[in-house]
């Protein structure tokens, strides 16, 4: 969005006549003109139409589960009071996503993600942060060959 | 409706509340009948609230407006039941997708401690 032009400033103008079609024009002053824009900064953002860890979708996701949990101290206090709370810290968002995959390739992919590297998660939201993959667990039941549950498990990480 | 703060949680379909007390309890030795037991506290109540985000365009900006208030600020929550508004800290938040539902009704949960 940039805003229209701010005209400031000030313009003398004078008109001085000498003689019959004789004219001078003078014009002291100055004459400012500040051209200012305002601007907003976007982060590229992707917003897939399913999740996905760094280039990779995930196939035929059935949940998406976003934990964000926090550890709180309590400290009682005698008398029947109620105790005082604290939040000592938040350790992160945790991710589990659970879906099917008929190919082995797709699985072979998401089990080589648990290599201990930071990755990048895009919720289909357009929400997306780093993570670390922690679980990858495959169905190996042969009643499944062909639509195989697969469940991953990330944690948010800087 | 449920309020936290003045922020209105949207679609509240259910509430736990687990409350507990500190209790002593120690064993009188020869004691036929039984211990010595005095309640010692409150632990105060740990409120658990659920529901769901629906319709909404915006749901992760309506999920990070209730993530954003896990900030350690203690605030009044009100469940609007009948009973009074308790001071408390939210704590955990979750966020379920589910395909049954659609990515933009996800569900919540946010965990709230009483304190004083």
């Amino acid at each position: 969005m940039v805003a229209p032009d701010v005209l400031a400033g000030s313009l003398f103008s004078a008109v001085v006549f000498s003689g019959l079609g004789l004219e001078n024009v003078t014009t002291p002053g100055t004459l400012t003109v500040i051209d200012e824009g305002k601007g907003a900064e976007f982060a590229w953002r992707r917003k897939p139409s399913t999740p996905m860890i760094d280039d990779l979708a995930l196939p035929h996701v059935l949940s998406i589960r976003i934990s964000d949990p926090a550890t709180m101290s309590d400290k009682k206090v005698q008398g029947g009071a109620l105790p005082r709370r604290k939040m000592v810290g938040k350790p992160g968002r945790t991710v589990e996503v659970e879906g099917w995959s008929d190919s082995q390739t797709e699985i072979d992919a998401f089990d080589a993600l648990r290599d201990g590297l930071r990755h990048a998660f895009y919720h289909p939201s357009g929400d997306s942060f780093g993570v670390l993959v922690t679980g990858f667990e495959p169905s190996r039941s042969v009643d499944e060959y062909n639509r195989r549950a697969y469940r991953l498990s990330l944690v948010e990480a800087n | 409706m449920v309020t936290f703060g003045g922020y209105r949680l949207q679609h509240v379909s259910a509430i736990q509340s687990v409350g507990s007390r500190v209790i002593h309890d120690r064993l009188v030795p020869s004691a036929k009948s039984f211990s010595y037991r005095s309640d010692e506290t409150a632990g105060g109540r740990v409120v658990t609230v659920s529901g769901q985000i629906r319709d909404d365009p915006d749901h992760a900006l309506r999920l990070e407006e209730i993530r954003v208030r896990a900030d350690d600020t203690a605030r009044p929550l009100d469940l609007e039941d009948g009973s009074s508004a308790i001071n408390a800290k939210l704590g955990s938040v979750e966020a379920v997708w589910t395909v049954e539902e659609g990515v933009e009704r996800p569900s919540y949960s946010a965990t709230f401690f009483e304190t004083s």
